[in-house]
């Protein structure tokens, strides 16, 4: 049985297609965490041509991306759906120093950022975390596990290291 | 384009005011560290020109910054002021400025870096999940309010045709026998005897508005007090009404 356990994950993970939290495979296989993240790990070799794919705490099966340009060849999918200079800056700022609230993205971007917020948060790419404690109980804003997914990012300290003050200067006008 | 050929960016290309100064400074071949804001200045305010083909509030934080640049450039062509307390350089809007600028640029190039990240994610495809329903307490569906409410005006409408059809229409004021308590317990006898009854069959068909109306409320009571519950096998088909475990142990909880 410990042989199928492999098998039984890929299995899982194929029927779902979605993401798939590593504790909810615990829960259907019974396995401890340890276990199931080793599987996760196995199923993931350079030879396999779909692979299952780690982002935050959740594994989706995907295919390998060595094949990614032979795929898009055959395919053809859609080309568009990348981000605009806009919302890629605005999402930079957020998944770096996330919880940050939509003053101090505006603050480091030098401009107004309602829509590019409102564009992200549609994409599924940021949600809303939590409102900040000061005066007005502003929003903070974070990224999300699809955003992880979709750069390809196993989680958030894949991002290089940034050299950064704490808080951005702010500006006297 | 003709007549500002000179730029090959226009203004409206820029993400704001603090983009344009990065370009300019690149252009400038400066290092960040060296620049002199006022240098950057003039070129800063030829763009300006072009300021009413961007939207409002991108128009509004360029005029913005062409202010603070100008404060700057001010500053630096008067003669120098008595040396305040220079350890403080918090005051200084060219200071504030090109720290500004330095963490914007971290952030647009580390941009950069995502969108080559953003290449890599398109490159992983992954197929759309299976459309497949979620394995249910004995595959049926939990009535909520609404069920119960769209079958009692499914009960409404059946007897309102069956009404039409006789003529000439008889109306009857009965009685007024019924009380939520008694149809309380005729429906747990109901239940009783056999444990999964039709909804429907709760109302014959000749029951007078009256009884049908107390019977209604009777169930909506024990279903909110979780003595019954209400299952329907798939949408539209007719709910059942069950009784909830005697162990009160409601299996709804599971």
């Amino acid at each position: 049985m410990k042989q199928d356990n492999e098998g039984f994950v890929q299995a899982l993970l194929f029927s779902a297609g979605d993401a798939v939290s590593i504790s909810d495979l615990c829960t259907w296989t019974g396995l401890p965490e340890d276990q199931v993240a080793r599987i996760v790990d196995n199923l993931s070799s350079e030879s396999m041509g779909v692979i299952a794919r780690r982002f935050g705490d959740k594994v989706q099966l995907v295919t390998n991306p060595r094949y990614g340009e032979a795929l898009r060849a055959v395919f053809a999918p859609h080309e568009d759906g990348k981000l605009s200079t806009s919302l890629l800056e605005t999402l930079t700022i957020i998944a770096y120093r996330q919880p940050i609230t939509r003053l101090e993205i505006e603050e480091i971007r030098g401009v107004r950022c309602a829509y590019a917020l409102s564009m992200l948060s549609e994409k599924g790419l940021i949600e809303r975390t939590g409102t900040r404690a000061v005066l007005g109980h502003p929003a903070e804003y974070g990224t999300t596990d699809e955003f992880l997914r979709q750069f390809d990012l196993r989680s958030l300290s894949d991002l290089p290291p940034v050299d950064t003050p704490d808080s951005p200067p702010v500006l006297p006008v | 384009m003709s007549t500002n050929s000179e730029y090959e960016v226009r203004l409206s290309q820029f993400e704001g005011p603090l983009d344009l100064l990065l370009h300019l400074v690149r252009k400038a071949e400066v290092d960040l560290r060296d620049v002199y804001m006022a240098q950057i200045t003039d070129q800063y305010m030829r763009y300006m020109q072009q300021v009413d083909e961007v939207d409002l509030d991108r128009a509004c934080s360029f005029l913005e910054t062409a202010s603070l640049l100008l404060l700057i450039k001010s500053r630096a062509v008067l003669p120098a002021a008595p040396p305040e307390d220079t350890t403080d350089d918090t005051e200084d809007p060219a200071a504030m400025l090109l720290e500004n600028l330095r963490l914007y640029e971290v952030y647009k190039n580390m941009s950069e870096y995502l969108r080559s990240k953003e290449e890599d994610g398109r490159r992983l495809f992954s197929r759309l999940p299976e459309e497949m329903e979620e394995v249910q307490d004995e595959s049926i569906l939990r009535g909520d309010a609404q069920t119960l409410f769209s079958a009692f005006l499914a009960v409404i409408e059946k007897r309102d045709r069956r009404l039409k059809r006789r003529t000439p229409p008889v109306m009857r004021i009965e009685a007024d026998l019924w009380s939520i308590g008694s149809q309380k317990k005729s429906i747990r006898r109901i239940l009783g005897r056999s444990g999964s009854v039709r909804f429907s069959a709760f109302f014959p068909d000749d029951a007078p508005a009256a009884e049908i109306a107390v019977t209604f409320s009777a169930m909506l009571e024990l279903w909110n007090a979780n003595e019954v519950r209400v299952q329907q096998a798939y949408p539209f088909a007719e709910i059942t009404v069950q009784a909830v475990d005697t162990l009160g142990t409601s299996r709804e909880a599971g």
